[in-house]
């Protein structure tokens, strides 16, 4: 198909019609359209962690709080849940490249019931920080830190929900495997972001001396 | 077959229709007039401003009010007409020149046009009520935080923010999708239209640096309602954070601005020299390179807040290496105008003021690009006339020779000539003349800003002069605006193709059909209607009975597959109301946030659930669709 649209002497007329109805991947529009809006969530939180180091700078005034037991067990099980809910994503995705109905939604129930019970956990460790956002400057650029994060993983919970109803109830179209896939892209993302503001956020105050 | 389509891509008719609209055209066209009307209003701002510093001690605006017309002005300028009015030329321009019938994600444009329009309302209500901003266009802390700014002003630009970025963010992602797979087969990376590349850079600029602004105005917003420390110092927090923050997205702002108005200036230069711009890999690279660039000269904006020296240094030179493609740029252009046989219609007449007005702007630049200079003029009168330089220059008057050029195919009329060349000369001159001298009264010691000066100063001259001189500038763009009313309805009816241009927005009739282009064509050089006027393929096999277009592949544009773009919507409205009252209501409690996320749950549900006809699960593929 390509050699004749690039052909100057191709003939007049270039038919379409046996072109297949949707595309997996780097050649869906929609899977572009999520890409560029990670993008955009990814500056984002690149710039908060950069806000983090460069508040930490002013180190006269920087206090850092250690999170000991049980908030920080708290937090390293959600690392964990997340962790362990890109294996189903991947599975769910897989299986919608295939087109196989029943194992995308077994697999896509798994990666969302983990991302949930990670939405529990981090209720109760809401109620466990040992200082709010009106505290210091580290509270602050932490919580915000964690906000953007939380509202990252309820997105992908409630987007992998809709999902899911139109999977079992809905009229389920091929286009909706492809959504299946760009919609783990957003799911990877909120994994993978939050190893380093883990890092910095639990981990780095360890390093500091009492 | 073309009735077919038409009743397959009109929108239908009545305010329902009108308010589920999605098509690129029409969205594009609300976004240039919506922008253009806050043009006006922030060039009143800018009148009554300068009326005030015509003489000494001048008793007309007080300084409240002088800090509310600066900050306003500024803010309208850069938030709700630069970057919206350059949204919206694109929205409308890039699926014309790359023979696509819509936008990837059509419903998310009409969510882009909405939301920012709520967010400049916000600020003229915000005005009219007392409360408009005050602090600058920067909004520099601490004086824009809680301590010296109490009240709402200062919120209500921090939502007004945030309102404008998440406009421009959204239709960003839409041009980069429409540009990467949209494309009519054949239409290779290397094929685009320039101005096709100028949008792409752009949109990629936008969806690194916008995000920078969101996460300032939001940490602002957090300190001025629920105590954050982000930029207070006693715990913590620092103000230069803001600096920075602001500055890491302002920069690049200023080349969000203006690279479509280069992109205009490569699209305009052909039909007028009858030659394809000199070096498409050369400005292609330049655009590329300044795309690049500009994010790493944030820091020449703030010489004067005491920085460690070697960072100065660095900032200076990548804002001096920042010139150079610009050059090449420019060179290019210089090259095709010579010796061409020149068509002085008044779109070549605003490139060539352009040529005159942004080389000024850009000369100031590389003085300020040297520290000594810099901390001399900072904040003085001389920066206000190399910023207008920069940005009427670079980004106004190719805009407003881009509405003339472009106006027919909006419209399916000819804006009048004679009015065209006088709004010109008027626009040219009034500007030279209102800008020069305050190059003059920087170097003076005249502060921006400052609401007034003493009589014994000296510059009460000079600043009359100006004040005179921006009632022609005034009149000229007066003008523009008196032709594009009168033209729309009694102007010469325009054909397909007015200038005798290259590109494939020519193509179609003026003013485009719903479906823009009743074949979709194939591509195979970078001047279809020249070098292919006749021999021009055609898509074929679509279905004229649904929304569908071909998806071609990024670097190639061969036909990859087929998809079904979205019809018009009501949803996209209910978001952006949803949005609105999010963001209005956080500006008084916290409580806007959840509020915006349980009303925004269900519009989201009916924005993607699936409805229409469904394709069935593993159909198979029809055959030939079309007639």
């Amino acid at each position: 198909m390509s050699a004749t649209a690039n052909n100057p002497a191709a003939p007049r007329s270039l038919d379409v019609s046996g072109l297949p109805s949707h595309a997996f991947g780097h050649r869906a529009p929609l899977w572009w359209g999520v890409l560029l809006m990670v993008a955009i969530e990814a500056t984002t939180m690149a710039l908060l962690l950069v806000s983090y180091l460069y508040l930490r700078g002013n180190e006269d005034a920087w206090r850092p709080v250690r999170l000991g037991w049980p908030t920080l067990e708290v937090a390293i099980v959600q690392m964990a849940l997340l962790l362990a809910s890109v294996l189903p994503t991947m599975g769910a995705v897989r299986a919608a490249r295939d087109g196989r109905l029943k194992a995308t939604r077994a697999r896509l129930l798994l990666a969302t019931a983990l991302g949930a019970a990670m939405l529990v956990l981090r209720c109760f460790e809401i109620r466990l920080l040992p200082f709010r956002w009106d505290t210091d400057a580290r509270g602050s650029v932490f919580w915000m830190t964690f906000g953007l994060h939380t509202a990252h993983v309820l997105t992908g919970v409630l987007e992998n929900a809709m999902m899911l109803v139109l999977l079992y109830r809905g009229r389920v179209e091929e286009k909706h495997f492809g959504d299946v896939e760009a919609g783990a892209l957003l799911w990877y993302f909120s994994v993978v972001e939050w190893l380093p503001a883990m890092a910095l956020l639990y981990f780095d105050p360890l390093l500091w001396p009492t | 077959m073309n009735d077919a389509l038409a009743a397959t891509w009109s929108p239908g008719r009545g305010l329902s229709a009108w308010l589920r609209e999605v098509r690129h055209t029409e969205i594009g066209k609300r976004f240039v007039v919506t922008a253009f009307l806050f043009f006006a209003a922030g060039g009143i701002e800018a009148a009554l401003m300068r009326l005030q510093l015509s003489r000494p001690a001048n008793a007309m605006v007080g300084p409240d009010l002088y800090n509310r017309l600066f900050t306003t002005h500024g803010s309208t300028m850069m938030f709700l007409f630069a970057v919206p009015v350059m949204q919206g030329v694109g929205t409308f321009i890039v699926p014309l020149m790359i023979g696509a019938r819509n936008l990837a994600f059509p419903r998310l444009s009409a969510y882009s046009y909405y939301v920012y329009l709520v967010g400049g309302l916000l600020l003229y209500v915000g005005f009219s009520f007392r409360a408009g901003p005050d602090a600058g266009w920067f909004a520099y802390t601490p004086l824009s935080g809680p301590a010296f700014s109490p009240g709402k002003r200062m919120d209500v630009w921090a939502q007004m923010i945030t309102f404008t970025e998440l406009s421009a963010l959204a239709t960003a992602v839409n041009l980069v999708v429409t540009i990467f797979k949209l494309r009519a087969p054949g239409m290779s990376i290397t094929r685009m239209p320039l101005l096709v590349w100028a949008f792409l850079v752009v949109a990629f600029m936008i969806i690194f640096a916008m995000p920078a602004v969101v996460v300032a105005s939001s940490c602002l917003a957090l300190d001025r309602l629920v105590g954050t420390h982000f930029f207070n110092h006693a715990e913590g927090g620092d103000h230069l954070l803001w600096q920075h923050m602001f500055w890491f997205f302002a920069h690049p702002e200023v080349y969000i601005i203006f690279l479509p108005g280069l992109g205009m200036i490569s699209a305009i230069l052909p039909a007028f020299t009858r030659r394809r711009v000199l070096g498409y890999d050369v400005v292609v690279l330049a655009t590329v390179t300044t795309g690049f660039v500009a994010f790493g000269v944030w820091v020449h904006h703030m010489f004067a807040a005491g920085l460690p020296q070697l960072g100065d240094s660095y900032f200076t030179a990548s804002s001096l290496i920042i010139t150079i493609p610009t050059g090449l740029q420019l060179f290019c252009w210089l090259a095709t105008l010579w010796r061409a046989p020149l068509r002085f219609a008044t779109p070549l007449l605003f490139v060539l003021g352009f040529f005159v007005t942004f080389v000024v702007g850009g000369l100031t630049g590389v003085m300020l690009a040297a520290v000594p200079i810099d901390l001399q003029v900072h904040d003085t009168m001389f920066v206000v006339a190399h910023l207008h330089y920069v940005l009427i220059g670079g980004a106004v008057f190719p805009l407003l020779g881009g509405v003339y050029y472009w106006f027919p195919k909006a419209t399916g009329r000819l804006l009048n000539e004679r009015a065209g060349k006088l709004s010109f000369w008027l626009t040219l001159l009034g500007f030279n003349a209102t800008f020069f001298p305050l190059h003059m009264l920087g170097l003076h010691g005249m502060p921006r800003r400052v609401y007034t000066y003493l009589p014994g100063s000296g510059w009460h001259h000079l600043n009359l002069f100006a004040t005179v001189a921006s009632g022609v500038l005034a009149l000229g763009v007066l003008i523009t605006f008196l032709n594009v009313i009168v033209s729309h309805r009694r102007g010469q009816r325009a054909e397909a193709n007015p200038w005798q241009a290259d590109s494939l927005e020519w193509a179609v009739p003026s003013p485009p059909p719903p479906y823009n282009f009743a074949d979709i064509p194939t591509v195979s050089s970078r001047a279809p209607l020249w070098e292919e006027p006749s021999a021009r393929g055609v898509v074929t096999g679509l279905a004229t009975d649904q929304r569908e277009v071909v998806v071609t592949t990024l670097l190639d544009a061969a036909p990859d597959h087929r998809t079904i773009l979205a019809g018009p919507s009501i949803w996209p409205l209910a978001a952006a109301a949803v949005t609105g009252v999010g963001f209005i209501v956080s500006m008084f409690t916290p409580w806007g946030l959840p509020v915006a996320v349980a009303l925004g749950v269900p519009v989201m549900v009916g924005w993607f659930w699936p409805k229409g006809r469904p394709t069935p699960l593993h159909a198979e593929q029809p055959g030939t669709k079309a007639a």
